[in-house]
């Protein structure tokens, strides 16, 4: 059997913005895509801010144009080598200035686009993994499970970094050099407290553990219905009473085949 | 209706990390100059009460809030920061004269410590904030903490709000303050209170994506 990626993810509205009646401001975007006869896994996740009048279609917008981007890229190339940094950064850079536009069109302050953006892209030789704001991406090497980037905070616990701001460039994350990877997760900020170990900035494994283990043992052709259960954790109320902001979980993990 | 219940324990076995809550703290600065004596005093206490009751009574702000008092004069700390569950309303008395600045620098002090605490425990936290509430007029110097008190709004390090009562001097809580000052209407202790406590549980439930923070209406308690 070939190698193979099982892939699920849900997005979840908060239970603060149910009850203001705002809509779920999170996105989301997974999908394995063929690499010149190579499995790649491409995802993107963004956070649109709770204050911005347009935060989910910011979020959404960042999603769509980082995959375009990365297809683009994947469209012109070879599979032997991962997107540089500069590679990396100038599709963050492509999501800035169509946000920009898009706010410009609408009449709107960038600003009211304002989101954060988690990505990564992965073959079974290499990985390479972008972020700007809050949100974790967690992944699984041959050394084990570990956070990719620390979600980057401001001074105070409310306070993040958007890919509309004017100098986000300060605040890109990239890393091209990742290497190849067994597991995958991405997760928005409503996740983070639960899921990361603040103390020594590592992944809980007690978390992620049984989501992946899980998904390996999920029969390849029944993985979507997996969706359904990321959905009810979500909304299940041992989240809830810890979170009560929207949020997003995919997960991923590779499959050798053979 | 198999496939729900599997779906629902397929994840079952997964446990959250346990981090600290991220804190809010909040100082209340209080007048218990002689001026205060009476209706006044006994209103504040009620009010403080009331607080920490309504903070107790939402989950999150009850993890999240600390709450500390300084009382004037003279200046002195009544209450260390503490979670709603172990703060413990003191019983002010009129007492003395009304050194307004020594308090707010106080106050500035304290919040600037608490602030280290977090930081050498990891523990993130939101914008503190510090209230001063009187009814007089300085008995000493404002202008040191009138100007650590803009520098400080200037560059987020605090919110700071002047709460004036009864006859208190406007004009100089609007020399202290940033912020305008407002006007207590009456009594309305308890309605203060309430609004403070739902601005607490505005501030200490915004996500990090939310970089504003929308206020409740201040019109309950206030008459400009």
């Amino acid at each position: 059997m070939s190698p193979r990626w099982r892939l699920i993810y849900a997005c979840e509205k908060g239970t603060s913005h149910e009850a203001a009646g705002t809509p779920c401001q999170d996105s989301v975007y997974g999908d394995v895509v063929d690499f010149d006869g190579v499995p790649a896994l491409l995802i993107a996740v963004s956070d649109g801010a709770g204050s911005a009048s347009h935060g989910e279609e910011g979020s959404e917008t960042a999603c769509l144009v980082l995959q375009q981007a990365a297809r683009a890229w994947i469209d012109g190339t070879g599979p032997a080598f991962p997107p540089s940094d500069a590679i990396l950064r100038g599709w963050v850079q492509t999501v800035h200035q169509c946000l920009v536009e898009k706010a410009a069109a609408a009449d709107l302050r960038p600003r009211d686009f304002a989101c954060t953006l988690l990505a990564a892209i992965c073959t079974p030789g290499w990985s390479a993994c972008l972020q700007i704001g809050d949100g974790a991406l967690v992944a699984r090497d041959s050394k084990g499970l570990r956070v990719i980037f620390w979600p980057e905070s401001g001074e105070y616990a409310n306070q993040t970094y958007f890919v509309t701001d004017p100098g986000y460039e300060q605040h890109v994350l990239t890393s091209s050099d990742v290497g190849p990877i067994t597991d995958l997760a991405a997760m928005t900020d409503g996740l983070q407290r639960l899921a990361l170990n603040f103390a020594d900035r590592s992944p809980h494994a007690a978390f992620f553990e049984p989501l992946f283990s899980t998904l390996r043992k999920q029969p390849f052709e029944l993985v979507e219905e997996l969706d359904g259960a990321v959905v009810q954790l979500l909304r299940g109320p041992a989240v809830n009473s810890r979170t009560d902001d929207d949020k997003t979980l995919l997960i991923a993990s590779f499959d050798q085949g053979g | 209706m198999t496939e729900i219940s599997i779906e629902q324990t397929a994840f079952g076995g997964l446990a959250f990390a346990d981090n600290p809550e991220p804190r809010c703290a909040c100082v209340l600065v209080l007048d218990n100059s002689g001026s205060m004596a009476g209706h006044k005093i006994t209103h504040l206490n009620e009010g403080v009460r009331y607080f920490k009751e309504e903070l107790l009574s939402d989950s999150l702000a009850a993890k999240r809030v600390e709450v500390a008092v300084v009382s004037f004069g003279p200046v002195t700390e009544r209450h260390e920061f503490a979670n709603p569950a172990d703060f413990f309303p003191p019983e002010l008395e009129p007492e003395g004269d009304t050194p307004m600045g020594a308090a707010c620098r106080k106050a500035i002090e304290m919040v600037e410590a608490r602030k280290s605490v977090y930081r050498v425990n990891g523990i993130s936290f939101y914008r503190p904030w510090i209230i001063l509430m009187t009814d007089g007029d300085p008995t000493d110097s404002i202008s040191e903490a009138a100007g650590l008190i803009k520098a400080g709004e200037a560059s987020k390090k605090f919110a700071f709000f002047a709460i004036g009562v009864d006859d208190a001097n406007m004009t100089r809580l609007a020399e202290l303050s940033s912020r305008p000052a407002r006007k207590l209407r009456g009594t309305s202790f308890k309605e203060f209170f309430l609004w403070l406590s739902s601005s607490m549980k505005s501030v200490s439930q915004s996500s990090p994506t939310a970089d504003t923070v929308a206020l409740p209406s201040p019109d309950g308690w206030t008459s400009l």
